[in-house]
């Protein structure tokens, strides 16, 4: 009986607990996305978590078009976040497309076919992909330049892709992995050959891994910083990441080294729009990923 | 629709000896069933067939073509004309029913209205007209099933390959699935080569049956060949329902099987048969065993060990010092367990085999 009254106190106090605890999280994480947004559409916004008085769109307008808002102190340094965007787009683009491409090429053999030392070339992807890619930016370094790779987007691309590669190859051969070989050879016997198997049924099996991979790979470069602050050294190739970077360094407020955080958090605001909207476009496939597993009947 | 005829073929993986000198004629727009325990080679076999595995030695002819010899000649499964249906149906989960059924027709490039005329037949025959826009993770297994098999019909085939199609279904599903694919395979006349554990599936489908065991072939024949007269202990144990007990004796002076714990008289057609014979397998269905309440000429006394009554007869276990039978008898047939039975078994119906080689004596 005894038992059974402490159980009756206990179990709602407990949840009580819990539920406070995960408020204070949820403040913990969810304030300064608050702060963000209100800072980006108040044209006094400051380093305090404070509602505007009034709204305004000017710090978007500003950050589009470089131009000074009237009334404040002017930017010492104009912002290109057109051209920024364009070139982060440019370099999320291509990695992405390098990724799949090879990741999709790459983790199809590695699932299908037995070779010898597959399971040391495995573990050597594995490897590299767990390696931080600032441990290996030296001889990269030299690698770009022998390659023409400095200060080009392209090379960027590349050399990001490369540090994305080898985890998505283990991820996507998962998929593969998980899709029955009862489906490909159903297919050979109706008549397709390998490549017709690959583009009919696997790849469309495979759809919702390629849809991660390629999640993952676009989000991987668009955030990517180090290696473009690197790679690149002229303004108008800087990607967002950069830009935004810049902005901190050489846009200070009025009072001294300040920073000006309305336009910042406006920037911040559009950096982060194009990773929200590829979330939300391949959410459905996302829902479909168990743990590397499909359910395939 | 052809004839299939394999020739002392053999398959390895690596040192696993899968299938063991096999050589069978399956006759154009026969049902065969290949038919053995998991891991007899069936399903090995029946892929040797598909083209999916390659044969380690001898030969596999379509017609009087040959599709596979080990060395030169290798025909792949997409140039075998063949339809396969797996056991875990291989339905392309992106495809609707439609487009899954249509696959082999559309890669073969035949004429669109085509396609849609045979699809919308074969989904009227197989029941599945209303299914054809969803995807195969909306449907049964006994849908899938069907439209795994209306896949298979789509072109015309020249060998059917099923492999343990009914595994995955419930029990009364099966069993009308059984009568439907005999009547399609009668209605399509295609050449069609079964695989299946089931002893009961095999028995009410084949037009012939190939009892398979550790890869090698142990008797073909048909559904009454192997219950009738089994070639071999391996067969005799493996069909039938409740099995045949297969009991050691062995043949003592001349007249006698000395099972231990009683002695029988054989008839005069044993007793010619059996000289020279020491140890022996007697192997006897449990319904040519009649069992009697009362003490009669000739009957062993037994003790009831256990009664398992299914309606339309009742099991029952017999033990008699440690040597234990089955026997069928009619529902109304009471017993308990410890209750004294005699029983009389019917020499015409029973079988003896050679211990030592396993191999049917009469």
């Amino acid at each position: 009986m005894s038992g059974d009254i402490l159980k009756r106190i206990a179990e709602p106090s407990l949840q009580v607990v819990g539920y406070v605890v995960l408020a204070v999280m949820f403040l913990y994480i969810l304030t300064p996305l608050v702060w963000m947004f209100l800072t980006a559409f108040n044209p006094e916004g400051g380093p305090f978590l404070e509602l505007p008085k009034e709204f305004t769109l000017d710090n978007f307008v500003m950050i589009f078009t470089g131009e000074p808002i009237k009334g404040r102190a002017g930017a010492a340094h104009p912002f290109y976040m057109t051209r920024w965007i364009q070139n982060s787009f440019f370099i999320a683009s291509v990695a992405l497309l390098l990724v799949v491409t090879m990741a999709s090429m790459a983790a199809y053999s590695l699932s299908r076919l037995d070779f010898p030392g597959k399971s040391l070339l495995m573990t050597f992807i594995l490897l590299i992909g767990f390696m931080p890619s600032m441990a290996k930016i030296l001889p990269l370094f030299k690698l770009c330049l022998m390659f023409g790779f400095v200060d080009n987007l392209f090379g960027v691309a590349v050399v990001i892709a490369s540090s994305i590669l080898p985890t998505q190859i283990w991820i996507l051969k998962g998929f593969f992995d998980s899709i029955p070989r009862e489906l490909e050879e159903q297919a050979w016997v109706c008549g397709c050959g390998r490549f017709t198997t690959l583009m009919r049924v696997v790849l469309p099996v495979a759809g919702p891994g390629i849809a991660v991979v390629a999640l993952l790979s676009f989000l991987g470069a668009w955030g990517s910083f180090t290696i473009p602050l690197i790679l690149i050294r002229s303004e108008d190739l800087y990607p967002i990441s950069l830009g935004i970077a810049s902005v901190f360094i050489h846009n200070p407020g009025e009072i001294g080294l300040a920073v000006d955080y309305g336009p910042l958090c406006a920037l911040s605001i559009v950096y982060a729009i194009p990773s929200l909207a590829i979330y939300y476009l391949t959410r459905k496939y996302l829902m479909q990923v168990r743990l590397g597993k499909m359910e395939v009947r | 629709m052809v004839e299939v005829r394999l020739e002392e073929v053999t398959k390895r993986f690596g040192n696993v000896l899968a299938v063991d000198r096999i050589t069978l004629k399956v006759r154009d727009k026969e049902f065969i069933v290949l038919l053995g325990p998991s891991g007899c080679g069936k399903t090995t076999t029946l892929r040797l067939i598909a083209g999916l595995e390659k044969v380690t030695s001898g030969r596999i002819y379509f017609g009087d073509k040959l599709v596979d010899d080990g060395e030169t000649t290798y025909v792949t499964p997409q140039r075998r004309n063949v339809s396969m249906v797996f056991q875990s149906y291989a339905l392309f989960p992106h495809m609707n029913v439609f487009e899954n059924i249509a696959f082999p027709a559309r890669i073969k490039k035949l004429p669109k209205e085509e396609i849609k005329k045979r699809v919308n037949e074969l989904a009227e025959l197989l029941k599945i007209k209303d299914l054809l826009d969803r995807k195969p993770h909306e449907l049964s297994g006994g849908q899938q099933q069907r439209v795994a098999l209306a896949r298979a019909l789509m072109i015309e085939p020249s060998v059917l390959l099923l492999d343990e199609p009914l595994a995955n279904l419930d029990a009364k599903l099966r069993v009308y699935m059984r009568a439907e694919l005999k009547r399609l395979q009668r209605e399509f006349k295609c050449t069609t080569i079964y695989v299946t554990h089931d002893q009961v599936e095999a028995m009410s489908m084949a037009d012939r049956i190939v009892v398979m065991n550790q890869g090698r072939i142990q008797q073909v024949g048909t559904p009454d060949d192997l219950y009738n007269r089994p070639a071999n202990l391996f067969v005799a144990g493996f069909i039938g329902s409740p099995p045949m007990n297969l009991l050691d004796c062995t043949v003592d002076g001349r007249e006698f099987l000395n099972f231990g714990a009683f002695k029988i008289k054989m008839p005069e057609d044993w007793i010619a048969v059996t000289q020279g014979v020491g140890e022996a397998i007697y192997g006897i269905r449990p319904q040519d065993i009649k069992v009697y309440k009362e003490r009669r000429e000739g009957a062993i006394e037994f003790v009831v060990y256990v009664t398992e009554p299914l309606g339309d007869r009742i099991v029952l276990t017999l033990v008699k010092d440690d040597l234990w039978i089955k026997a069928l008898a009619p529902p109304e047939f009471t017993v308990e367990m410890g209750d004294k039975v005699w029983i009389l078994f019917n020499f015409e119906k029973a079988h003896l085999f050679d211990k030592r080689s396993e191999k049917l004596l009469i």
